[in-house]
């Protein structure tokens, strides 16, 4: 049985095997909640109940939709492409999945610690793009086309401007590994050459040292998982459902998943890059060297994470969506100018004045 | 040995790419399919779905061109951010001209950005409230009818007036 | 040639390069294409090119292909009316050159010194006469803007020649 429990903790692919699991599974669960906080949210900002009769709180309604989306009936139409028909929910799911293996979620617990984690995460993020293109091309219908092809054009146009934002932060740790910028939020900051201690290391996160490349980061977040105000892509009153119109069951349920694993993945990107990560003022040391301690580092990141989310789901019932033209302009004449501006005085401070 | 836990590390990356890929096809095809009731396959399940409307032509049709130098544009782009990355690692080591070197790369390919700008092909066309250009179309706009098999007057005008003067 | 990485990678990267060309469906053959460059990056990685693979990966697949894909919906190709070359004499003339290319690259690896299958970073140390390399980002902008800075500098303006050059490829006039 020790032996067991050492080959779990300790050998290389023991440990990544757990992490594998728990991760892989931990992620479909907290999709689960965030669907029902999500509608809870939406329910509280418009004034009704909510879900709440299945489970306590309603808090089980997820899993009975899923119960739901398994019995349908699964329709393979007959003018779709059938190959791209079945990638495309595939695509969905698997790349936002895969950018959650790259990120820390405690001190030495990332799936997968590799020294370019940032450009690994955006590079499976943009693998996400097919996903929308294949699956309005081969639905074969022109509500689902017209979707997907404004859904990639903004997804592109946005990740220029993600990518951008997030370069600030590396500029200022100087690495471009994932832990270490955690590490360099926790203790990389001085004033007067002190370090600084206690609630006052709030001015080592990122997000105080980067508050405009965190704004931009955050609203290239949004229109990257298609959230509102950037959910044109599915724009209910114009498209149907946009690409997935033609999907049913499980198949349409994965894209669901996908869009919200993204945004778990996203919201933990930006707890990693701007909100410290895993630290909280030192708290996360409470239990020195034990298994209590990771657990401890993992709960904060998710209780950090959580406020992202909310973030996501409140911004979602408060801003109207925008038009297709107002979105181009944004993330072209906007956000791109100014994250280059931004981009350049970081640049600037840390080349001239350190 | 740095270079072997790094590759080490992208090993985990592709067996959870694995468990990923096990977790879709497990949620899509088997177990949907081991508890679902039986039914039955009517010829109405095979149509397009588009609210109720009988469909004409096929979905395959070309859109705007402009989402081509959109594509060209973010491919650049995403170029420049890849170089810049290694450039942020190193930064602060290197100091000023590290600034100098990343300003004039920045500032040839904002150049290229003040040149879409300028040309207007990062102009979408507000929907309202501003007259249409004529040859201009939205983004997405169906520029060419499907013709294949369905007679002409049975095709509602999907292309606006002012599109079709141009034209 | 016993590095897992370079089987696993070029079986990929061949099988899905095969694909790409055999299938009928251009979209088909993107995500086939998009699929051989996974492949390709793992091949990097075997080579300790960690770097390179994230861009092989950020870059051609999540990039360039995104920019076919597009192109291929401008095209107006639905899967039911795609051209079928029918043309019996041009099979086999297209067969004989493929073998032909395919022959010339295999001796040319056979007959040269360099012919290492894995291109491992301690097989590429050995040739080079240096010292294993480092595949790192830091070791790579080290270099990159410092012995090679002018090539870097060039690159921005060929990439904003690509960007005039789509421009004016829209325009009736330019």
């Amino acid at each position: 049985m020790d032996g067991v429990m050492n080959w779990l903790t300790q050998d290389r692919v023991g440990s990544a095997l757990v992490k594998v699991l728990l991760v892989g599974n931990v992620a479909p669960m907290l999709v689960a909640f965030l669907v029902w906080l999500e509608r809870r949210v939406a329910a509280w900002a418009q004034d009704r109940m909510g879900p709440n009769r299945v489970g306590p709180f309603g808090l089980l309604q997820s899993f009975a939709d899923l119960i739901k989306f398994l019995l349908k009936e699964d329709v393979l139409p007959g003018h779709v492409n059938k190959a791209m028909y079945l990638v495309a929910p595939c695509l969905a799911v698997i790349p936002p999945l895969v950018v959650l293996a790259l990120v820390p979620f405690a001190d030495r617990f990332a799936i997968a610690d590799v020294d370019t984690g940032i450009l690994a995460a955006f590079a499976f993020s943009g693998i996400g793009v097919y996903a929308i293109a294949l699956g309005g091309w081969a639905s074969n219908s022109k509500y689902a086309l017209i979707g997907a092809v404004r859904a990639s054009a903004q997804l592109i146009s946005y990740e220029i401007c993600l990518g951008l934002a997030a370069l600030g932060v590396f500029i200022v740790a100087g690495t471009l590994r994932l832990e270490d910028v955690v590490k360099m939020q926790a203790d990389g900051f001085t004033i007067h050459g002190e370090t600084l201690h206690g609630i006052s290391k709030f001015f080592d996160w990122n997000i105080v040292k980067q508050p405009i490349g965190a704004i931009i980061f955050l609203i290239a977040a949004f229109a990257e998982t298609n959230r509102t105000p950037f959910d044109l892509p599915e724009a209910e009153s114009e498209l149907a459902a946009g690409y997935h119109t033609e999907f049913s069951s499980m198949k349409f349920a994965l894209f669901f998943l996908g869009e919200y694993v993204a945004i778990v993945a996203m919201s933990s990107l930006f707890t990693t890059l701007y909100l410290g990560g895993w630290t909280l003022f030192g708290v996360e040391n409470a239990f020195e060297g034990t298994t209590a301690q990771t657990l401890l580092q993992i709960l904060i990141f998710l209780a950090k994470t959580m406020c992202v989310i909310f973030t996501f789901i409140w911004v979602r019932w408060t801003v109207p969506r925008f038009r297709y033209d107002q979105l181009m302009d944004l993330g072209w004449k906007r956000l791109m100018p100014a994250t280059l501006a931004w981009l350049a005085a970081t640049a600037c401070v840390v080349a001239f004045l350190k | 040995m740095p270079q072997d836990t790094l590759n080490q590390d992208f090993a985990t990356i592709l067996v959870f790419l694995v468990f990923g890929a096990l977790f879709v096809i497990a949620n899509m095809v088997l177990v949907g399919r081991l508890i679902r009731s039986k039914t039955k396959y009517t010829e109405g399940k095979s149509t397009v779905y588009e609210c109720g409307e009988p469909t004409f032509g096929s979905a395959f049709v070309r859109f705007d061109i402009r989402f081509y130098v959109l594509a060209v544009v973010f491919a650049i782009f995403d170029v420049e951010v890849v170089f810049l990355f290694p450039w942020a690692a190193v930064m602060k080591s290197l100091g000023p001209v590290a600034w100098l070197e990343a300003a004039a790369f920045v500032g040839v390919l904002g150049v290229g950005l003040a040149y879409i700008w300028r040309k207007g092909d990062i102009d979408w066309i507000p929907a309202h409230g501003h007259t249409r250009q004529a040859g201009k179309t939205l983004p997405g706009e169906l520029t060419t009818v499907p013709t294949d098999g369905v007679p002409a007057a049975t095709i509602p005008a999907i292309a606006t007036p002012a599109v079709a003067e141009a034209r | 040639m016993d590095s897992p990485t370079f089987w696993v990678g070029g079986l990929i990267a061949v099988t899905a390069a095969m694909m790409t060309v055999t299938r009928r469906n251009a979209v088909a053959s993107v995500m086939w294409l998009v699929a051989a460059f996974v492949g390709m990056s793992v091949l990097f990685l075997g080579m300790n090119a960690g770097f390179i693979a994230v861009i092989q990966v950020l870059v051609y697949a999540g990039a360039i292909m995104v920019l076919f894909l597009f192109v291929i919906m401008l095209l107006n190709l639905s899967p039911a009316g795609l051209l079928r070359i029918d043309r019996p004499r041009m099979k086999v003339f297209a067969l004989a050159a493929s073998v032909g290319v395919v022959a010339i690259i295999i001796a040319t690896a056979i007959r040269s010194s360099e012919w290492s299958i894995g291109g491992t970073p301690e097989a590429i140390a050995k040739r080079s006469g240096g010292t294993i390399i480092e595949g790192n980002a830091l070791a790579l902008s080290d270099r990159l803007f410092d012995q090679h800075l002018l090539p870097f500098e060039v690159t921005s303006v060929l990439l904003l020649v690509a960007i005039i050059g789509a421009v004016a490829l829209t325009k009736k006039k330019v």
